[in-house]
């Protein structure tokens, strides 16, 4: 099986996450942050390792202002209903997956004003019409760092700056970008990154978490135990605690850290970039290059990240992607991607696209079977 | 161990603040022990961290040089069996 389906969760995952976590359960196995057993120090200094990692990966000087989520939607739900409040105004884009666009609906519907800064048919947003929209009751500004579509980079340190001049509170949405794109917080003033663990970082499903910039308070969205403060019945002000009620995904952090040591090993996020780069030029012209096949966002490496979507003729995405499953063995996801907007940005709300995505196991075999298998099917339809 | 007159603890808000310090002791060679907190000071999270009197002056500028978040340091008088404790 060809697996480019990465942008959904990466696959395979390095063999010594598997490792980790089995090591984890069979030798370690406790809670971590509870109780001063040998275990469960053993549980939280593994946790407390993975914070460090993830703090050197972002460039940020306190790991403890990193807190551990399930996935980058249970972040972006934290930093997003955290912050805002009827009246408030939120700014985004028309890119951006249901993650952001699902819990600003739900928002809306409670008096939280949501304005949407539409991109062109490349996914580009107009910096100056959000620069125009902000209001003094602009609270948030939360954009995708890159689409799960289309692929393409949003200029995040020149919102970043448009933030902060404003007194606006910046989300980045990391999804697509964490572990494969450098994400700078010395350089880029985000206040707020969220982030999936099992995607770009390698770790396994229901990990992630949410950065959260020194100075800036979030409502929680849930409160329990923390093992610490226990004589109070409210929830601890500081952090990780605050954000981190009830048993923490242990395991999957585990595997987490063994998914960014990989990383690590085979030379940081750059090498990553430079793998998936000779991958993405490969599949780009080759598929450019069937008469049938248009391809969607922008052509140049350095204003995207290894997500291509593209269709062929009038076919349904959803027709194409399940011949390449069942004819070609290549796993790749049609329809919309949990991305409406995007579809509707790019025009393709009603087919939707194939969409291909790369990781760092990906071979020039694969790119080779995908467009391959592209030419065989275009042969087939007038 | 035991003969010792006096233990000081520090604790922490966080589990994250205990094992920050730990990190920063092992560097620089301090013996300590990392131990359950006693419920008499436990308004704090689960773990602090123990050591002797001779070592106050060192860790507290670890402390300060880290800008690590504690919640206070405490000493345990034994004697006489009966336990005390002190903010120090």
């Amino acid at each position: 099986m060809v697996y480019l389906d990465n942008a959904a969760t990466t696959w395979p995952k390095p063999p010594q996450v598997v490792e980790e976590m089995s090591k984890f359960l069979t030798e370690i196995g406790a809670s971590p942050g509870r109780g001063g057993h040998k275990k469960s120090l053993e549980a939280s200094r593994t946790i407390f390792e993975v914070r460090l990692k993830l703090s050197n990966l972002l460039n940020i000087s306190d790991p403890s202002r990193i807190v551990f989520t399930y996935n980058a939607t249970d972040a972006l739900n934290l930093a997003i209903k955290g912050v805002l409040s009827p009246g408030d105004q939120v700014i985004t884009s028309s890119i951006e997956h249901n993650s952001v666009t699902r819990p600003l609906a739900a928002l809306g519907r409670q008096g939280v004003i949501v304005k949407k800064i539409p991109c062109d048919s490349q996914g580009l947003l107009d910096l100056e019409r959000l620069k125009k929209t902000i209001t003094p009751a602009t609270r948030l500004i939360v954009l995708t760092h890159a689409s799960n579509v289309i692929g393409c980079l949003t200029p995040i340190e020149e919102v970043g700056k448009i933030a902060k001049e404003a007194d606006v509170i910046f989300l980045i949405d990391a999804a697509q970008t964490i572990g494969v794109y450098p994400l700078d917080l010395e350089k880029i003033p985000a206040d707020l990154v969220a982030f999936p663990g099992h995607k770009g970082l390698f770790g396994p499903q229901g990990t992630g978490g949410l950065y959260i910039r020194e100075g800036i308070q979030l409502k929680t969205l849930r409160e329990g135990g923390t093992g610490s403060s226990s004589d109070l019945e409210f929830q601890p002000e500081f952090l990780p605690d605050k954000y981190e009620s009830g048993t923490i995904n242990a395991v999957g952090i585990a595997g987490l850290k063994a998914g960014i040591e990989f990383i690590e090993s085979q030379g940081g996020i750059e090498k990553i970039r430079e793998h998936e780069q000779v991958l993405f030029t490969k599949i780009w012209n080759d598929l450019k290059s069937i008469s049938k096949v248009k391809l969607y966002g922008p052509e140049n490496w350095s204003e995207r990240i290894g997500v291509i979507s593209f269709n062929l003729g009038s076919i349904g995405s959803s027709e194409v992607s399940h011949i390449l499953d069942q004819s070609f063995e290549i796993a790749t996801r049609s329809g919309l991607h949990c991305s409406p907007d995007a579809h509707r940005t790019i025009k393709t709300f009603e087919q939707g696209t194939v969409r291909v995505s790369l990781s760092y196991f990906n071979t020039e075999e694969d790119a080779e079977a995908l467009i391959g298998a592209v030419e065989q099917i275009s042969r087939t339809i007038n | 161990m035991e003969q010792q007159n006096y233990y000081l603890y520090v604790t922490f808000p966080s589990v994250h603040n205990g094992l920050t310090l730990e990190a920063r002791l092992k560097e620089e060679e301090i013996p300590f022990a990392v131990v359950p907190t006693p419920r008499e000071i436990s308004k704090c999270c689960g773990i602090s961290i123990r050591f002797m009197e001779e070592w106050q002056e060192t860790i507290l500028t670890v402390i300060k040089k880290n800008a690590i978040k504690i919640s206070g340091i405490y000493k345990l008088e034994v004697n006489s069996e009966l336990k005390k404790f002190k903010f120090v």
